[in-house]
């Protein structure tokens, strides 16, 4: 029997800030001239300077004509942030500055639930899931459901998504789940651990599925015989819409 | 005023006075905190004037207060090897909370497994029940330090993670539907088909009251039988857990909710894991249980409490961890003494 002895160090305290509450100092301004027809711009590039005899009143210095050079820098920076580079997901449907589409295609998920009722209460299993389109639009997160499994075209058309804390309108409470910050291809996978890894605790929408006595029967019968075979062509409630238009209808 | 581009000297303009010239760009809910960290650690003493004229701002001046503070208390620990710190809810799984911050516990590398069999064998031997009264002390002053897995814990991770939290494999299958519907003439005959882990596994070569040891054994008791230094030293190590449970100073500060890991995600790591020798089923359940929890939302952290910037909350928590660390050494005392390295 080897005794446990373990060395002991000064531990430092850390003090960790959400990465968006970093402070940001007023560094600049761009001037911006115009045309009366809007048809040619000028751009004065201004830094942020305070006079000896006032130093807590900001001023605007003297202003340049902005080198390519800045306007690269710039035109990167808001690129990063409205836009999208990198290699394309294989389930990436659509894309826009403020709005990604994609689909997570039928597979089994382990699904973890905690509702307040007596039939659920705290339960998980693995369950084999329907294939989900999933939106997130200006910063909110849309979940609908697919018939089959091919990967869904413009016209296909969308049903609801069968889970609990999922709104009529397709979108998702995400009241205690922690979802990703970005908007990008890259955080696909943040989003769908979050949506599948949180714990479901109410259904939002009465109508959710087509099963008698709603989804809360439905789910505990999964939950309760998660290795039988599931058809949710005959469960899923459709949203008479198809993609595309629904895509329209959240870029509006 | 029209000026011409090419040849006009460029003036001066002032901002409006509604410019700002720093900005958060978080939403309310995720404001810094280390701001009002500072002004409650302020008020407690922790900061003094040296620190005032050397940090570049807040989140430094917390640093190094808090540092000081932690290192002062925490000295000496080398089991229980915690990382502190102060994080906002929101980074941790707490979207949604109305705390501000949590004080979050991690720790370095993975955790240890140490064994008991042979030092708490040995107690017994010396006295029937020894053994399992040291193991009652212990486990009762877990509940008040960070995360960590005892055969309690690791036989509750079995019932969650095998038995959807009923009491045993039968229980278990007595309301599962999936028994209903199999067709199994039998309990037994389900258990078998579906390989359910069963109690027994668990149990398998380890004493019955390891799960829930009482103390069934005097101190009066202990002390007459104690016939090794081991067994003496072990006493004395319950003693002084005891006499640091039972100060004045302990039931007033002390907060068995300031180690919780709270808000909905389930932890895929703790301070280390006691079992009862290196083939039990201890392994076997917690890696089946953490593998299923990092499938969800799950935290490494040992603790991550809920935390209000407020000063008194700021203060009461600090005792309460003042508290933690003088107990998380003494009982650091007593497992060394009987727990093995695997």
């Amino acid at each position: 029997m080897s005794r446990v002895q373990l060395r002991s160090q000064a531990a430092s305290f850390g003090i960790v800030e959400a990465e968006e509450s970093k402070e940001m100092d007023l560094i600049g301004a761009l001037l911006l001239y115009s045309s009366g027809d809007g048809r040619s711009v000028y751009a004065s590039n201004h830094q942020v300077i305070y006079a000896e005899d006032a130093p807590d009143v900001p001023l605007l210095g003297p202003g340049s004509a902005p080198s390519k050079k800045v306007l690269a820098q710039l035109g990167e920076k808001i690129s990063a942030a409205a836009a999208f580079s990198g290699f394309i997901p294989e389930h990436l449907l659509y894309m826009a500055p403020r709005l990604i589409a994609w689909w997570c295609p039928p597979q089994q998920r382990h699904l973890w639930f905690k509702t307040q009722d007596d039939v659920i209460g705290e339960a998980s299993a693995t369950i084999r899931q329907p294939g989900v389109i999933f939106i997130v639009s200006s910063g909110r997160l849309y979940a609908f459901s697919t018939v089959g499994e091919e990967r869904p075209q413009p016209e296909t058309l969308l049903y609801k998504a069968p889970y609990f804390n999922v709104w009529k309108t397709g979108e998702v409470c995400t009241g205690n789940v922690a979802m990703p910050r970005s908007m990008d291809a890259e955080a696909i996978k943040d989003y769908e651990r979050a949506f599948y890894g949180s714990r479901f605790t109410h259904p939002n929408d009465p109508d959710l599925v087509s099963c008698q006595g709603g989804a809360i029967p439905m789910w505990k019968h999964l939950l309760d015989n998660p290795a039988t075979p599931w058809d949710w062509a005959k469960w899923l409630v459709p949203c008479k819409t198809n993609f595309a238009q629904k895509i329209k209808e959240l870029i509006k | 005023m029209k000026l011409d581009a090419r040849t006009t000297p460029w003036i001066l303009p002032r901002l409006s006075a509604a410019i700002p010239t720093a900005i958060w760009p978080a939403g309310a809910g995720e404001r810094p905190i280390a701001r009002d960290l500072a002004i409650c650690l302020l008020q407690t003493d922790l900061i003094d004037e040296a620190d005032l004229q050397t940090a570049r701002d807040e989140t430094e001046l917390c640093k190094v207060a808090l540092s000081r503070w932690w290192n002062e208390h925490a000295h000496g620990l080398s089991l229980f090897r915690l990382q502190p710190s102060i994080q906002t809810t929101r980074d941790i799984g707490h979207y949604g909370s109305i705390a501000d911050a949590a004080f979050c516990l991690d720790i370095e590398d993975r955790f240890p497994l140490l064994t008991m069999e042979r030092a708490i064998s040995h107690l017994e031997e010396e006295r029937r029940g020894l053994g399992q009264t040291v193991l009652a002390l212990l486990y009762d002053a877990l509940a008040y330090l960070p995360y960590t897995l005892s055969p309690n814990t690791v036989f509750g991770l079995a019932q969650y993670h095998y038995w959807q939290g009923e009491a045993d494999e039968v229980a278990f299958a007595n309301i599962s539907f999936e028994y209903e519907e199999s067709g199994a003439s039998s309990v037994e005959q389900f258990l078998a088909d579906y390989e359910v882990f069963r109690r027994a596994d668990f149990f398998r070569n380890i004493p019955d009251w390891l799960v829930t040891p009482k103390r069934v054994c005097s101190r009066k008791q202990a002390l007459h039988a104690a016939e090794t230094s081991l067994t003496r030293e072990v006493i004395a190590a319950c003693d002084s857990i005891s006499a640091w449970g039972q100060r004045p100073e302990f039931v007033r500060r002390a907060d068995i909710g300031a180690c919780r890991i709270d808000a909905l995600v389930d932890p895929i790591s703790a301070t280390m894991a006691l079992a009862w020798s290196d083939d039990d089923a201890t392994t076997r359940v917690i890696d089946d249980a953490f593998s299923m929890f990092m499938q969800g939302e799950s935290t490494e952290m040992v603790t991550a409490s809920e935390l209000s910037l407020d000063v008194r909350s700021v203060k009461k928590r600090l005792a309460a961890m003042e508290e933690m660390l003088g107990l998380a050494r003494r009982v650091e005392e007593l497992i060394l003494l009987i727990g093995a390295r695997t």
